[in-house]
C-alpha cells in the first residue's frame, strides 16, 4: 500500500518533514529516495518554513576539528555531522543559502558546503582576485598575500596579509 | 466581476450536484462542498452534475466518497469566505478539532483519502493527510518506518542500499 505511493504524493509528505526525519525518509526505499531527491531538485523543500537549525562547532576531545554540531530545534536533538576538510572547526563562516554555507578556511579560500550531505564546492582560489597575489615561501607554498585594498590603487604598495588574515 | 451564471443556484435554495463513486452509490452535496476539488470545480462550473447527470468518479470508492464529502462540508463555509479572514477564533478552533479528529482514522483509509484528495485535487485534504501521514514518520528510523507503514521485508538489494545509505548519513541516526 505505502510502498506504491505515487511520487508527488511523497513529496507533499516529505515537504513538511524537518531535515533529519527527511534524511532517514530518504533511505526507507528506492521509491522514496527518488521521492526525496526530485523533492530537493523540483525546490519545493522551501515552500515549508524549515524550523531552524543550529549549526555549531565546539572544542570537542571525541569527534575532532571535522565535525560540527547540528541541533535540531524541533526534535531537541544535537546531531554531529562529518564534513570534509579543511576541518570546519577552523574555517569562519561567511553566510548560508539555500541549504548551502559559505566558509572561509585559513587560507583564505572560500567553499560552499552543503553541511546535510557533505557535497562541497571550491570557489576559486582568492589568487584569481586582480588585487591579491600570493607571497611564496623558500619552497613555493603559499605564505602570504599582498592586496591592493582598493581597485585602482596600484600606485600605492600593497598590504601584506597573513594566510588567514585576507578573509577577515 | 460577472456572477458566475450558475443558473440555478441563485434563487434560495443552494445548487446541489451529485456525484457517483466507483460503486454505483450516488451522493448528493452542495455544489458549493464538491467544489473545494478543483477537478469538480472545473464540471460544476460547467453546468454539469446537476438534475439526473451526475459526475462519475470511477477511482473513488463510496467509504472513501463519503469521508471526503464529511470534509469537503465541513470547510465549505470557511472556503466560501476566502479561507475564511473574519471566522472567528471559535471557528478556526472548531475546524482544527474536526481536521484532528477526522485523520485519526486507520491507515487504509488515511491512503485511500490521500489518493483520492490528491486525484480530486482537493488542496486542504492532501495536506491534512500528508501532515498526518508526516507526524507517524517522525523521529523513526527507517526499519521502524517500513514496520509503521506495513511495507514488506526489504529485499537483500534494498538492504543493501539502506546500510549504504544509512553510513552516508551516519550523523541522522544517532
Amino acid at each position: 500500500m505505502w510502498s506504491e505511493l505515487p511520487e508527488d504524493i511523497l513529496t507533499l509528505i516529505f515537504a513538511t518533514l524537518e531535515v533529519p526525519d527527511l534524511v532517514r525518509a530518504a533511505s526507507v526505499c528506492s521509491s522514496w529516495h527518488s521521492a526525496d531527491t526530485s523533492l530537493f531538485d523540483l525546490g519545493l523543500w522551501k515552500q515549508q518554513q524549515q524550523a531552524p537549525c543550529l549549526l555549531y562547532t565546539a572544542e570537542s576531545s571525541s569527534s575532532g576539528d571535522s565535525t560540527a554540531g547540528l541541533h535540531s530545534i524541533t526534535e531537541k536533538k544535537p546531531y554531529t555531522l562529518s564534513l570534509p576538510d579543511p576541518p570546519i572547526r577552523n574555517r569562519h563562516f561567511i553566510g548560508p543559502a539555500y541549504g548551502w554555507i559559505i566558509t572561509a578556511d585559513e587560507l583564505s579560500e572560500l567553499h560552499l558546503l552543503n553541511p546535510i550531505t557533505g557535497a562541497q564546492i571550491a570557489l576559486p582560489s582568492v589568487t584569481t582576485i586582480k588585487q591579491v597575489t600570493p607571497i611564496l615561501d623558500e619552497n613555493g607554498l603559499v605564505n602570504r598575500y599582498h592586496s591592493w585594498a582598493a581597485m585602482n590603487s596600484e600606485s600605492k604598495p600593497p598590504d601584506i596579509y597573513g594566510l588567514s588574515e585576507l578573509r577577515d | 466581476m460577472a456572477a458566475p451564471e450558475s443558473g440555478d443556484g441563485n434563487n434560495g435554495a443552494a445548487r446541489m450536484v451529485t456525484l457517483i463513486s466507483s460503486d454505483n452509490t450516488r451522493f448528493e452535496v452542495e455544489a458549493a462542498a464538491a467544489s473545494l476539488s478543483q477537478t469538480l470545480q472545473l464540471t460544476i462550473l460547467d453546468g454539469g452534475g446537476g438534475g439526473g447527470d451526475g459526475i462519475p468518479l470511477p477511482n473513488v470508492d463510496s467509504a472513501t466518497l463519503s469521508k471526503v464529502l464529511e470534509y469537503c462540508i465541513k470547510h465549505a463555509p470557511a472556503a466560501a469566505n476566502g479561507g475564511a479572514p473574519n471566522a472567528t477564533a471559535v471557528d478556526r478552533a472548531e475546524l482544527e478539532r474536526f481536521d484532528n479528529e477526522f485523520v485519526n482514522i486507520d491507515q487504509s483509509v488515511l491512503y485511500s483519502l490521500i489518493m483520492a484528495a490528491h486525484n480530486l485535487e482537493i488542496e486542504g485534504l492532501q495536506s491534512l493527510v500528508a501532515k498526518k501521514v508526516a507526524d507517524m514518520i517522525k523521529g523513526k528510523s527507517p526499519m521502524e518506518i517500513r514496520r509503521t507503514l506495513g511495507f514488506p521485508d526489504p529485499t537483500p538489494e534494498e538492504q543493501a542500499e539502506m546500510n549504504a545509505h544509512m553510513l552516508e548519513y551516519g550523523w541522522a541516526y544517532e
